[in-house]
């Protein structure tokens, strides 16, 4: 298990690198390949999804390549949801590390109380899925109302994001792009490439690493709290309805046998509660595919299906229309209002 | 307007999904981003030797994502990263670097300078009605991305040294030899395409001039 869960980190970490590296290789070869703020061969360029719309925001104009940018990250999104999160975004592995030390350390005690209310399980099997049952029909960590479990969750992020997305407005350019943690990465490259190529010294690579370290090491946790670009991606993977998130309540230990196990929700970088979404800091729609609660899971409970069983209930359902409606007008105004 | 825009968003999420920590984070990160847009607009930054179709730095400052492709695609290297120390907000924003290349308006190219082309977001756009130099034709054009300046205390020639390799790099007779043999600069023909600039070997080993910090004859943009 605990290979399998290395397993794909490395091969998020593989796929991150892949990207940096074509992109450095590309920044010394004609191709004219860019970076992530804009990455594609020739005249066609995949643009990034929040710097498009800062860009069309500041001309107040619609620029065909960006209007395109947007539309296709928004299908990728439908389909993937927010994979560049985990998969592609240098940041998520720096703001990660972090926390994936401290929750190694509770890993291993939890991993241990859910093999003991494993092994008792079958004695009181019983009486520990009545209270379980009783315990989970409310919210289970807070006896209030908590949020809901469908659609996007709004925090910080989008504030973080409609602010973005006024400054711009009132400033005319692309204000968050100056500190954007992914773009100054690249930027960092390029620069160090470029000192150890030509010689070339400037103040520049010491003030972004600096700027990449006090957003990513000094804010408490930059993607879960700051990031804009995140915050749009979770607005756009509101209509993601495949590679959920699906936990089998028959295997799982919490669910099925009552163990307080919530490995899950403690690998989980976007702050997502498998076993109870409201009570989580995020929906579904935050769900970056990064496959730390498959991987972590003892029981193998959680899986990625192309579409979540029916059987799965209210857990993983679809969103009643309604709401779905509201999702959809609310992303639309965050990205045509301004 | 920041907070304009989140009051429905508290509304929306009530609750545990909306904490009062919650909130600070955002408004501190949004009257950041508006401090940042102020403070960049506020701090004066350089005027810098812009791409062919950059030199709307206002344009350019909007449309520019800092995504790289002009420095890349340039058929000469002549485009190079702006640094901070450029200002703000002309930081990762392109601009020309005469010391690695010098711009030919992709005379060669059919189709057109190669940085306008690959410019996903138009920042790099040449207005209605440019006629760009030819290197070929010794056309200027009305591109112009700045001016070459002689300084006269570093150049070769004036120490007699018969130096005139400026003069025979310029594709558009903008510059030719005074009556001292020192080069002058014809600004009325002079587009800024850098070849003077990028030939000069003023500071080169066993040339450079006491007190020299640059080439003898750099192009400076347009005031």
């Amino acid at each position: 298990m605990n290979e399998n869960k290395t397993k794909t980190y490395r091969l998020r970490m593989i796929a991150m690198l892949a990207v940096l590296a074509v992109v450095a290789v590309g920044y010394f070869a004609a191709g004219g390949i860019g970076n992530l703020c804009g990455i594609g061969f020739e005249s066609i360029t995949l643009l990034c999804p929040l710097g498009a719309l800062l860009a069309m925001v500041a001309e107040k104009t619609a620029i065909p390549a960006a209007v395109v940018s947007v539309l296709a990250v928004l299908v990728i999104c439908i389909v993937l949801g927010k994979v560049f999160c985990s998969w592609v975004c240098p940041v998520h592995f720096l703001s990660g590390s972090k926390r994936r030390k401290e929750f190694r350390a509770c890993a291993a005690n939890t991993r241990k109380d859910g093999e003991i209310g494993g092994s008792n399980a079958p004695a009181d099997a019983g009486a520990l899925t009545e209270q379980e049952k009783t315990a989970l029909s409310g919210c289970s960590s807070c006896a209030a109302p908590c949020g809901k479990s469908r659609g996007v969750k709004i925090d910080s992020r989008h504030g973080i994001l409609a602010a973005a997305l006024g400054s711009t407005l009132v400033f005319g350019f692309p204000v968050f792009c100056l500190v954007c943690p992914v773009g100054l990465t690249f930027a960092t490259v390029l620069l160090v490439m470029r000192l150890f190529a030509f010689g070339e010294t400037t103040w520049t690579i010491i003030a972004f690493i600096a700027l990449i370290a006090a957003e990513v090491v000094l804010l408490p946790r930059w993607c879960a709290k700051f990031c804009p670009l995140g915050a749009l991606l979770s607005l756009m993977s509101g209509l993601n309805r495949t590679f959920r998130p699906h936990l089998n309540a028959e295997k799982c230990l919490a669910e099925s046998r009552g163990a307080s196990c919530d490995l899950c929700v403690r690998a989980c970088p976007e702050g997502i509660n498998l076993h109870d979404i409201a009570a989580g800091e995020t929906t579904l729609a935050d769900c970056s595919k990064c496959r730390a609660c498959a991987d972590v899971c003892p029981e193998r409970a959680v899986t990625f299906p192309l579409l979540a069983p029916k059987a799965a209930g209210e857990r993983a359902a679809t969103p009643a229309p309604a709401e779905l409606d509201e999702d959809l007008v609310f992303a639309e105004g965050a990205g045509t209002d301004r | 307007m920041a907070e304009e825009k989140k009051m429905p968003g508290a509304l929306r999420a009530p609750g545990a999904g909306f904490t009062r920590r919650t909130f600070t984070l955002g408004a501190l990160g949004a009257a950041g981003l508006v401090a940042l847009g102020a403070g960049a607009k506020i701090v004066p930054s350089k005027t810098l030797l812009r791409p062919p179709g950059g030199q709307d730095e206002v344009t350019l400052w909007g449309n520019c994502l800092h995504c790289e492709k002009c420095r890349e695609v340039c058929p000469k290297g002549a485009i190079g990263p702006t640094h901070l120390e450029d200002g703000i907000l002309n930081m990762r924003t392109p601009s020309m670097d005469f010391k690695a290349g010098w711009c030919d308006f992709c005379t060669n190219e059919t189709d057109g300078p190669q940085c306008v082309k690959v410019c996903p977001t138009r920042a790099l756009i040449l207005p209605a009605g440019a006629v760009l130099g030819n290197t070929e034709t010794c056309e200027v054009g009305n591109i112009v991305l700045g001016v070459a300046e002689v300084n006269r205390d570093w150049c070769l020639a004036q120490r007699g040294m018969g130096c005139h390799e400026c003069v025979d790099a310029c594709a558009f007779d903008a510059l030719e030899l005074g009556y001292d043999h020192v080069p002058v600069v014809d600004a009325e023909r002079c587009n800024g395409c850098g070849a003077c600039e990028n030939a000069c070997i003023s500071l080169t080993a066993g040339a450079i001039a006491p007190g020299a910090t640059d080439r003898a004859i750099v192009v400076v943009p347009l005031s």
